[in-house]
């Protein structure tokens, strides 16, 4: 119906910036900052300052419902446990590793020869050892998806990468197509699945082109190009296109399993090697940047000294007329000191200058509405947060907002829309409690 | 300039702007022609202009005025007609033609305002046009709508140097029809103001009116009037003919030519005399007096009185014709034409006496009843001789 | 280190690109009003000029009027930006707070509204009515419940017409000299039938003004800018192609009043397509279906509100013209369901998020059952149009 078709809309990529470079390794840096937090989680330090560690190493785990693992991503000596700017904006304890150039492996860094043999239950404990999160943004342990008791028959490898700016995921799968497949793979065995659909977004030929290659080693790997709008990355929507089934909830109750294809690469490396998530890739890039690379780096790396590999800052940048981005553009989060370390999360920084004007009032046109990809009324939902109406944001159904950002977005008069509807989340929770 | 807008000035500069809006603005507005006003003012002049046939444009004009009362219709007050508008007519030669008075005057209710349209030439009421009225009773204009195009063709190229300036009523309108007449007279009266017109204005009193018994002199002139005249008071007696014109004088002051003309319809009106019976002539070698008498219309039976050998009494009476006939009423039962004026005239030739009106011809019975009253007075007037 | 400035996702808004924003939307608004302001003009001043019924500067009026309109809303929302708020009362701050207050549109729109006769002082307090009462005491733009210029339009139209009428009124000079016009508007030709009960027919009602194209032309009598429905169509289609306006809108509004009419005219009588055709074409329907009901701020947000609101306004729009016994009934139903604006935004907004489900349902059913008693009553009543309100007065005297 015409009231009622919201399909995202396309935005300017600006992903050019960042594809002039290949992928630039970054693997030594002096030190690193492994952040003792992961999401909202706190998690419990296992060395001491003094300690010597090798790369792979736990050095921190967090144990209570669920169970989550980092490692060491260079080897050296603990220096410290300190402060450090977060991707989430805050500032948080993180354990200082001083490199000492050696780069000497864990024990547990080995080939691992059984690979074909491996049981589904022993795949999932790989995924759980290694560490390995979903690697787009939200962080989520991946071997809790496929702990699940659905029986699952496809698993969806994103590759879509819908922010505007990031090409992350891009050039990590231009590098290792081959490891995309066989992550894939194995991902496919560890849900039991019985196909494996990698999606990407359709002006991506060159990702197409890279994969067909080796399609006929990999013959149960499909390709699915998705259109070129936002939010083409989001799991609902990937979903739809690939397999034309919606779900509530999770993607596994039809049958899904959705996963990163930085993830997908990390553990193809963690089934083979055995090496656990110690470096990502990760976008440098933004009008603010002299010259804007993606790095494929250690976690815990400063921000600052990847900044520098790009030439710094544009000449006259006034940093209080700029943002400093954690994470993509739509979704990401405005650091105030660029003083901020790489977790396994963060796909990029943009550092970008922004211009203000006169915000006028909201005047009520409706294209938040129209652009909303769950049929949210965001207008609505603002003035009934505005109110405190916990019943009218609860009949809104407000929790369906998956803060794609696409309100604030097209909105003409600059209202911070989807601030207003994260609070009337948070105000709906709390009142639900 | 800056600092000055910075602290006071800036109210100011608004509010003079929207002085400066209001002030301008509203004398813009002004300036703009009502253009249904003037429409309304175009059609009502065109409309105007068509009075009057050769005038090719109009020209406002103020008139003297006159004060002058009326009576109101229906009732015993006194108003004064109201001039709305006066215009100059003009020909295609910018030569004035015509004159144009809009009154306001009074029929049934206020505001019968009418044009009227006055021959400068020819010092005529040329026509008149009625612009508004209120002369409606809810339903539709049933009195106005009376006056037919037989009552406006009595206001088309009426002299206005008339002695008799007065317009014929309608029945069953007559209110709105003297709303007419007296913005007619109205108009003359504005119209001899602004133009130098002399309206005729004879001052005389008709004291007495009498038929002329007398035989000698019946063939010369048929009453004899008693009048005042003048602004002096002369009074003077007179003898006039059938139609009241002037004879001579047999006594008293000498009449002047304004009377003489005045008298015919001054007596017209007076109603002092029944005038119903008219002398038609004495024939002395006969003695046979011819009269007729008004029935239904004008002089419609004939007779013949006989007077005796002596000259002092009516021997008989004789039927010559009738233009009666008795069907203009029912209840009439008896023979036709002549028989309620044979019945008269044998009850007078057998008895003397005056018949009852017969049921069914009460005209023709009221005529002839008049008509032996006058012979009974011609007889009283013959004895009286003797 | 440098320390960065803060922000809230998403950093990419479309309104920091240069003619995205709602600048933009108010700029394209004017431009669309741009053809009706020319006809207005061509029709009121420049066509009669030509006829030689008026002189110059009289033909500069209307133009006059409509810039009038806007200037003098600028102008008071100056003054009552000066005189609220006595901190910021400079030249700098009240200009940025008039660039995002877009006073000139309900101004031009509202002189749009008025006949050609309107005198300044009657403009001036219908520009204060619309401003200051309808839109800045409520809080300024985007807070106004009721759309500015139809406030002072309709405020002025119950108390202050009989000023325009002896200044001029609606007829233009060369309109004033057409017979068959007989100093009524085509609605007014309508409610003489009305509220004398004789049958109306397409001889008595088009044909004084020719025929139904001189109605999409806009050469009939009316006020400056709603009588051509072909400027109007052409503001739209602008509009529609600036994507400022969603088409379903008008579409829906025209629709509804067009087969209501129509079922209407067929229930007493008049079967021909021509009684819908010029129901819509009269009494600012279009001027109100393009410029009005897709005001954004006075009108539901979200596409089903539009949606809805379009079709209860037609609805109301034909009760009130041809059962209500007002012939302009789109101004007056217009501000009605202004009102309803906001819950009519609520209500949808739940249904479009829940669809038929609870709670969206009964909100649904709600909207749905009113829905069709207005429509159900309009048809009825207007069958038999002077004794409409007879079943109500009863029901009242039982109770």
């Amino acid at each position: 119906m015409i009231f009622h078709k919201a399909k995202g809309i396309q935005i300017e990529g600006k992903k050019e910036l960042c594809k002039r470079h290949p992928l630039a390794d970054y693997l030594n840096p002096d030190s690193v900052y492994i952040p003792l937090v992961h999401r909202n989680l706190k998690l419990e330090p296992q060395v001491k300052v003094g300690d010597l560690v090798k790369i792979g190493q736990v050095i921190a785990q967090f144990k209570t419902y669920a169970s989550f693992i980092t490692h060491a991503s260079i080897s050296g000596e603990v220096k410290s446990i300190k402060k450090v700017w977060h991707s989430t904006g805050k500032m948080v304890d993180a354990i200082e590793i001083e490199n000492d150039h050696k780069n000497t492996l864990d024990e547990s860094i080995k080939e691992r020869k059984n690979v074909n043999e491996l049981t589904r239950e022993e795949l999932i404990d790989i995924m759980r050892d290694a560490g390995i999160t979903g690697m787009g943004g939200a962080g989520f342990p991946s071997y809790i998806k496929y702990q699940t008791k659905e029986n699952i028959d496809t698993v969806i490898i994103n590759a879509v990468e819908c922010e505007p700016y990031l090409t992350c995921d891009y050039q990590f799968i231009i590098k290792f197509p081959e490891k995309l497949l066989k992550g894939a793979t194995y991902m496919m065995r560890a849900a039991g699945a019985d196909e494996v659909v990698v999606a990407y977004k359709v002006y991506n030929t060159k990702i197409e082109e890279e994969l067909n290659k080796l399609t006929e080693k990999y013959p149960h790997v499909k390709l699915s190009p998705v259109k070129d709008i936002y939010p083409a990355g989001w799991e609902k929507y990937i979903v739809e296109q690939v397999t034309g089934k919606t779900y509530t909830s999770l993607p596994a109750e039809i049958g899904v399993i959705v996963n990163n294809s930085a993830t997908a690469i990390v553990y193809a490396d963690a089934v083979e090697k055995n090496i656990p998530l110690i470096s990502r890739p990760i976008s440098i890039t933004g009008e603010g940047i002299n010259d804007p690379k993606t790095f494929f780096a250690p976690l815990g790396t400063k921000v600052s000294e990847l900044i520098e590999q790009c030439g710094g800052y544009v000449e006259g940048l006034d940093p209080m007329k700029a943002n400093y981005i954690a994470g993509g553009p739509m979704t990401g989060r405005a650091i105030f000191i660029d003083d901020l370390v790489m977790d396994d999360t963060l796909g990029a920084v943009i550092v970008k200058p922004f211009i203000t004007w006169e915000y006028p009032e909201c005047l009520g046109c409706g294209r938040c509405a129209d652009v909303c990809p769950v049929y949210l009324t965001p207008t609505e939902i603002k003035k009934a947060y505005e109110r405190k109406d916990v019943k009218l944001l609860d009949y809104l159904d407000t929790k369906k907002c998956m803060q794609c950002g696409l309100c604030s977005y097209v909105c003409p008069s600059h209202v911070e829309i989807t601030d207003s509807v994260s609070k009337g989340i948070d105000l709906l929770r709390k009142g639900a409690k | 300039m800056k600092e000055f807008l910075n602290k006071k000035g800036l109210i100011i500069v608004l509010s003079t702007l929207l002085l400066i809006v209001f002030v301008f603005g509203g004398m813009y507005s002004r300036y703009m022609t009502n253009q249904i006003d003037v429409n309304e003012q175009n059609r009502y002049e065109t409309s105007l202009l068509e009075l009057v046939n050769d005038g090719v444009t109009l020209e406002y004009f103020d008139a003297e005025g006159v004060d002058k009362s009326y009576h109101t219709p229906g009732s015993e007050d006194e108003y004064s007609p109201s001039l709305l508008d006066s215009y100059k007519v003009m020909d295609d030669s910018n030569v004035e033609t015509a004159v144009i008075y809009v009154i306001e005057t009074i029929g049934i209710s206020a505001g019968f305002v009418a044009a009227y349209a006055i021959s400068v030439d020819d010092d005529q009421l040329l026509a008149v046009k009625v612009i508004s009225h209120n002369e409606t009773d809810n339903q539709d204009n049933r009195y106005f709508n009376r006056l037919n195009d037989a009552f406006f063709n009595q206001f088309t190229n009426k002299d206005l140097d008339v002695i008799d300036f007065s317009v014929d009523t309608i029945a069953g309108a007559t209110l709105s029809s003297l709303a007419l007449d007296i913005g007619m007279k109205y108009a003359r009266e504005l119209y001899a103001a602004d133009y130098a017109f002399e309206i005729i204005n004879v001052i005389l009193e008709i004291n007495s009116l009498n038929y002329n018994y007398d035989l000698d002199t019946i063939n010369e002139f048929s009453f004899i009037a008693e009048i005042t005249f003048d602004e002096d008071d002369k009074t003077a007696i007179v003898h006039l003919d059938t139609d009241f014109n002037y004879i001579d004088t047999s006594s008293g002051d000498e009449v002047t030519q304004g009377v003489i003309d005045a008298l015919p319809v001054f007596v017209s009106k007076t109603h002092i005399l029944c005038l119903d019976v008219t002398i038609e002539g004495y024939d002395e070698t006969t003695r046979e007096l011819s009269i007729s008498v008004n029935g239904y219309s004008l002089a419609s039976v004939k007779m013949i009185i006989l007077i005796n050998s002596a000259l002092d009494a009516v021997e008989n009476v004789t039927f010559i014709s009738s233009d009666e006939s008795y069907d203009y009423s029912h209840g009439y039962s008896g023979s036709g034409v002549p028989e309620v004026e044979q019945g008269y005239i044998d009850g007078f030739n057998s008895q003397g006496v005056i018949l009852d009106e017969t049921a069914g011809a009460t005209v023709t019975s009221h005529a002839m009843g008049r008509a032996i009253e006058w012979i009974k007075s011609l007889e009283i007037a013959l004895n009286g001789g003797n | 280190m440098a320390r960065f400035a803060g922000g809230k996702a998403p950093f990419l808004r479309i309104s920091d690109q240069k003619g995205k924003n709602t600048n933009t939307i108010m700029r394209d608004f004017l431009i669309a009003l741009l053809p009706v302001v020319l006809f207005s003009w061509y029709k009121n001043g420049i066509q009669v000029f030509l006829d030689g019924n008026i002189n110059f500067f009289e033909m500069l009026y209307p133009l006059f009027l409509i810039i009038m309109g806007g200037f003098l809303s600028v102008v008071m929302e100056g003054i009552f930006f000066y005189v609220t708020d006595k901190k910021n009362n400079n030249l700098k701050s009240i200009s940025h707070k008039l660039t995002t207050s877009y006073a000139v549109i309900p101004g031009i729109i509202l002189a749009l509204l008025l006949p050609i006769y309107t005198p300044i002082w009657v403009l001036m307090v219908a520009t204060f009515i619309a401003t200051i009462i309808g839109k800045m005491l409520f809080g300024g733009f985007g807070h106004n419940i009721f759309n500015p210029a139809l406030l002072g339009y309709v405020i002025v139209g119950f108390t202050l017409s009989g000023f325009i009428t002896d200044a001029g009124g609606v007829f233009n000079g060369s309109e004033v000299l057409i017979d068959s016009y007989a100093s009524a508007t085509p609605l007014g030709i309508f409610a003489q039938f009305s509220n004398t009960g004789e049958a109306f027919s397409f001889a008595t009602l088009v044909e004084p003004y020719g025929n139904l194209w001189n109605f999409f032309i806009g050469t009939i009598p009316g006020g400056l800018g709603e009588t051509s429905a072909l400027a109007i169509l052409i503001g739209g289609i602008w509009l529609v192609a600036r994507k400022i306006i969603k088409w379903y809108t008008p579409v829906i509004y025209i629709g509804t009043v067009f087969i209501l009419s129509w079922i209407i005219g067929i229930n007493v009588g008049e079967s021909g397509i021509w009684f819908p055709t010029y129901s819509i074409l009269t009494g600012g329907v279009m001027f109100a279906a393009v410029f009005m009901i897709t005001e954004p701020v006075t009108t539901p947000t979200n596409p089903l509100g539009k949606v809805v609101f379009a079709l209860f306004l037609g609805t109301l729009t034909v009760l009130f013209r041809f059962v209500g016994n007002l012939p302009e009934g789109v101004a007056t139903s217009l501000i009605l369901m202004n009102i309803f604006a906001i819950p009519i935004d609520t209500y949808s907004g739940i249904i479009r998020t829940r669809g038929f489900k609870k709670p969206g349902l009964s909100f649904a059913s709600v909207l749905f059952v009113i829905f069709i008693i207005i429509v159900a009553y309009t048809i009825i009543a207007s069958v038999n149009m002077y004794t409409a309100f007879l079943p109500i007065i009863n029901i009242w005297q039982v109770i």
